[in-house]
């Protein structure tokens, strides 16, 4: 009981060191223990949010429509447990007069019995004829109300108006402000009434397979003997999909970014446990003597530990009483930021037991086990040695013997030099916890670089602006003839675009891949090489791929085989190089290759266009970043007033010559949106780098305390020599200085292997490919200002105290 | 061993490693001391009286030699058994009170029951307030140390050293801090102590005219220069 008081009372008399501890603690057990809430959230509800829709196993599109009584019957099939059948049609949207966005509608046949893929209604209701409803993600990318008309073309169709009635909720596609493309969702009538047919022709025949679900080869067989069934119906399947089971098509971004915050929170949790133990290892060396008088007294060396135990256990309990309910309201914020991000709901209302076990065990056990080293070397001692203790003293060392010796520096200098490696392990820990969080900060800031210069050599590698998908082939002079008048161009190219299989060896087709041919002899893309070289028109046959496709076919090489299927022809090519570049999965054959086996020889469906002032990125400010990362992308959408206007004539060049277009970007502007969404990731890392910057300050302001606290009587007796205050504080500067700089060097070198190594990740796991690394020099720059920050900060309160003692205390002073 | 003996040295030496050499503090003592006597062990700074001190109280062991506390070797205790031994046979008192700044003065006092649990819980409280008025403090029962001065610390500090009612009590300059008014009274109570029983040992390099004392060890260079049993004067 009487040790319990003593325990408390202690902790009460070193009210600003327990605070510290308590705020150590608090830091380190917040950051981890947000992230362990926001995963244990987001693990559960993000996939039970795709679940829910009941996702389709694969994707089927047939050549021919589809009937209903057909599907029924498929339907009945004893490997399939439900087949459903959709129309997926894409066309533009118009946002502003001169302004189209791209489109996605899907047709459904009945929305009340859907079952698979299926989607919620938010609000409205379900559309009728010439109504639709748009997927909630959209509509806060339009900023679209309720009950208004928007003009949508479908490609090859004409302008035509439908009613927006409502919004619905679908998690099974990817955030359509992530896409920059609009979902809407349509009734099969108002489908045959845009198509102008009598009745609608459905294609897609979407399934859910009875068995093994989670299986993708089960997936691949029934779909194989579901494509065999459908031949004998004369329907020929042109295109499948099989996804990951059971998997949204974003848990990898989650996963990601929970293992990327969660590493930089275990390293702040980390290094706050090293602050505990230096701090409890000042309140042991302050206490020794104590520690001497209570073993003289009887108390037995177990005794004396677990005195000091109840302390820290004390501090670990208030610091959880703080740190439990920031982790789980940060980690729930977090989730729900992320669940706007990726367009899916949060159900978790109560955070799993589980969470706040980890937390407790954490927030008690780290402490506890951190200061184990400290409470058990300063128990170690003899009642004697303890009741001999005089707290710091000064050993012959090999550096003191160095600057004494070697270097021509002032006495103050001299013995700054000295004072900062008078211990051992507290200038150690000090520089260790500092460079640990100057590392983190840089790495967060050179990632952010590394992110950015990925992003603007793929731009730098595609040498236009503007590029429009057309919904026909086009004879390129046509086009380019088309075009001449329209003020601002530089240069129109044109390239050939459709899709492609890779015939795989159970003799089974990849889903289709995009396939890019260039125009020959043309450098409007040059995209980096990371392995072979880039397409040579005089040697056919040549096939190049972007690391996407080597990512979903690990065996394609350099000098690999491939048959690829291409308008329903088998086409042998031979991989000669592969591609660094920020896209989905891309095949490019040479226009020569191409046109040997197909012909169309001056056919194109794809227009680039370089301006002669090319437009700026979207504004970099602060707030404008924050805006994107609220979800609030209405910008990434609007150009410049230049830039509406040449795109109004450029479309207007192209109605005239019967050119029709189903989609137009702006490079830049794709680029930006990019930017926006890596900026989450950067974002994230920056704030855990923050976290563990701030340990690392806290660290360096408690070492700087704690030293001039201990050497009080000494700094009195310089002080009663003739020292004046400015030189003590030289001496200080001095000392402090010599630390923080150690540890900006050392967090600098440290910084590079990390942050390659976090480089190599993310690129990895984004790009498939590493991020080249890039120093940020706003990052080099700014750890030393806040170096410069933290050394006035932790002098300013030392100060404090010896203008408080006086010299009569000082010379006194225990 | 003199049947007598209430603690007996034999021949003990200390020697101290520092890094440049290494100090015999201790040259071979021999003592005895009898249970119920004042005994004062007196001697410069530096002769090596505190370390003998140490040796009696097993705060320090000796190179060599043994000490032997009512038949106990005390220095073949480890350390945890050391401190329980001392905790219910000693009661040290230091030159510099030692008292802990973070407790009450009636909580120093039941400090050293907690640690030994000699005492019932239920009867601490009661015992720490009759220590206390036993050396006349027990106004001061809920103060804390630095609300007190030197010779009112000292008196906490000697109540705290009876708190387990121990039959030993070491002292060592108990009266080395304090001015000579207040060192008087303090003595007496050493002297009050001797006659309620305890054995009392008190290092000392100041006058000891006014104690009644058994012995007087004298201590130079580590050595017992004069022993002398000057018979109590009571």
């Amino acid at each position: 009981m009487i040790q319990f008081k003593k325990a408390l009372n202690d902790l009460w008399l070193y009210k600003s060191r327990s605070m510290i501890v308590i705020l150590a603690i608090v830091l380190g057990v917040a950051g981890l223990g947000t992230v362990i809430t926001a995963y244990a959230i987001l693990q559960s509800d993000l996939n039970t949010n795709y679940l829910n829709t009941n996702p389709a196993s694969a994707t089927l599109i047939t050549k021919e429509s589809l009937s209903l009584e057909l599907t029924q019957k498929l339907a009945q099939l004893p490997y399939i447990e439900a087949a459903e059948l959709r129309k997926k049609i894409s066309g533009r949207l118009q946002v502003r007069p001169n302004k189209w966005i791209p489109l996605l509608l899907f047709v459904v046949n009945d929305f009340q019995e859907m079952r698979i893929a299926t989607f919620k209604l938010q609000n409205g209701h379900w559309p009728g004829l010439g109504e639709m409803v748009i997927e909630r993600d959209a509509a806060r990318f339009l900023r679209q109300n309720q009950q208004s008309n928007l003009s949508i073309r479908l490609r090859g169709g004409k302008k035509q108006t439908l009613k927006v009635v409502g919004q619905v909720h679908d998690p099974g596609q990817a955030p359509a402000r992530m896409e920059h493309l609009v979902y809407g969702y349509i009734s099969s009538a108002t489908y045959a009434q845009l198509s102008q047919q009598n009745a609608s022709k459905l294609n897609v025949l979407q399934i859910r397979v009875a068995q093994n679900k989670n299986s993708k080869t089960h997936i691949r067989k029934s779909v194989s003997k579901l494509k065999a069934l459908l031949a004998q119906y004369r329907k020929m399947v042109i295109y499948t999909y099989i996804p990951t089971p059971n998997q949204h098509p974003h848990q990898w971004q989650v996963n990601a970014l929970l293992l990327l915050i969660g590493s930089i929170g275990l390293l702040a949790f980390v290094l706050s446990s090293v602050l505990v133990a230096n701090i409890v290892s000042f309140l042991i060396s302050q206490q020794i003597q104590q520690i001497g008088v209570m073993k003289a007294l009887g108390a037995s060396r177990y005794q004396v530990v677990r005195l000091y135990y109840l302390v820290v256990f004390i501090l670990a309990v208030i610091a959880l009483f703080f740190a439990i309910p920031f982790s789980v309201a940060a980690g729930k914020s977090f989730s729900q930021f992320t669940a706007l991000q990726l367009n899916f709901d949060i159900f978790t209302q109560t955070t799993p037991y589980w969470v706040y076990l980890v937390l407790v065990g954490l927030g008690l056990l780290f402490p506890l086990l951190v200061a184990t080293v400290p409470i058990l070397k300063g128990t170690r001692l003899t009642v004697r040695e303890a009741m001999r203790h005089y707290g710091l003293h000064n050993q012959a060392t090999k550096f003191n013997f160095f600057i004494d010796q070697w270097v021509r520096l002032s006495a103050i200098t001299r013995l700054a030099l000295r004072n900062a490696f008078r211990q051992r392990w507290r200038p150690i820990l000090t520089i260790a916890t500092l460079a640990l969080g100057f590392a983190l900060y840089m790495v967060s800031l050179n990632v952010r670089q590394s992110l950015h210069y990925l992003i603007d050599s793929a731009a730098d590698s595609k040498n236009y602006d503007l590029s429009y998908r057309l919904t026909q082939w086009h004879d390129r002079h046509i086009l380019v003839k088309a075009l001449k008048g329209v003020e601002g161009i530089k240069k129109v190219t044109s390239c050939k675009t459709t899709q492609a299989k890779i015939q795989l060896a159970n003799r089974t087709t990849s889903n289709a891949i995009g396939l890019v041919v260039p125009k020959a002899h043309d450098s409007t893309l040059k995209l980096p090489i990371v392995e072979g070289s880039w397409l040579n028109n005089q040697t056919p046959n040549q096939l190049v791929i972007n690391g996407r496709v080597q990512v979903l076919f690990p065996h394609l090489q350099i000098g690999s085989k491939v048959k690829l299927m291409v308008h329903e022809q088998i086409v042998d090519v031979v991989i000669t190089g592969i591609v660094k570049e920020f896209s989905s999965e891309t095949l490019y054959i040479s226009e020569t290759t191409y046109n040997r086996l197909f012909g169309q020889k001056e056919l194109v469906n794809q227009v680039f266009i370089a301006l002669k002032n090319p437009p700026k990125e979207p504004s970099k400010g602060f707030w404008q970043w924050m805006r994107r990362l609220h979800g609030n992308a209405s910008n990434t959408h609007k150009h410049t007033p230049d830039l509406l206007k040449l795109n109004q004539k450029i479309e207007q060049h192209w109605q005239t010559a019967g050119v029709e277009v189903a989609g137009a970007s702006v490079k830049k502007a794709e680029l930006g949106m990019v930017k926006a969404h890596l900026n989450i990731l950067t974002f994230m890392v920056l704030a855990g780098a923050l976290l563990a910057l701030v340990v690392g300050g806290l660290s360096l302001v408690l070492t700087i305390r704690l030293n001039i606290v201990e050497r009080t009587r000494e700094i009195g007796v310089m002080r009663a020599i003739g020292a004046s205050v400015k030189m003590v504080f030289k001496m200080l500067w001095i000392e402090n200085l010599l630390l923080g700089s150690i540890s900006i060097v050392i967090g600098a070198l440290l910084s590079f292997p990390l942050g390659m190594i976090i480089s190599r990740f993310l690129g990895n796991l984004m790009f498939e490919t590493p991020l080249d690394y890039k120093i940020s020099i706003l990052g080099s720059f700014s750890t030393i200002l806040i170096m410069w920050v933290f050394l006035r900060i932790a002098l300013a309160l030392p100060r404090r105290h010896l203008k408080k003692v006086s010299l009569r205390k000082a010379l006194v002073w225990e | 061993m003199d049947k007598q003996a209430f603690i007996e040295v034999q021949n003990i030496r200390k020697t101290f490693q520092t890094q440049a050499q290494s100090v015999e503090v201790l040259k071979g003592v021999n003592l005895q001391i009898r249970q119920g006597e004042f005994v004062g062990i007196v001697g410069k700074s530096g002769s090596g009286k505190s370390t003998l001190l140490n040796m009696l109280t097993a705060i320090d062991k000796p190179t060599s030699g043994q000490v032997l506390v009512e038949g106990t070797c005390i220095n073949q205790l480890n350390e945890s058994e050391a401190a329980k031994w001392r905790g219910k046979n000693v009661g040290i008192v230091f030159q510099f009170f030692q008292l802990l700044p973070t407790l009450s003065v009636i909580d120093n006092i039941m400090l050293p029951m907690d640690f030994l649990n000699v005492i019932p819980g239920n009867q601490r409280k009661s015992r720490a307030q009759a220590l206390l008025e036993r050396v006349d403090m027990q106004a001061h029962a809920y103060k804390f140390p630095s609300a007190l001065s030197g010779g009112e610390q000292q008196r906490v500090a000697i109540a705290r050293a009876l708190a387990n009612d121990p039959a030993l009590i070491v002292a060592d300059e108990p009266t080395g801090n304090l001015d000579s008014e207040t060192s008087k009274k303090i003595r007496r109570i050493f002297s009050e102590l001797v006659q309620q029983g305890k054995t009392v040992l008190m290092v000392t390099h100041g006058d000891i005219s006014d104690l009644n004392l058994h012995q007087v060890i004298r201590i130079a260079d580590g050595q017992i220069v004069a022993h002398t049993q000057p018979i109590a004067k009571n």
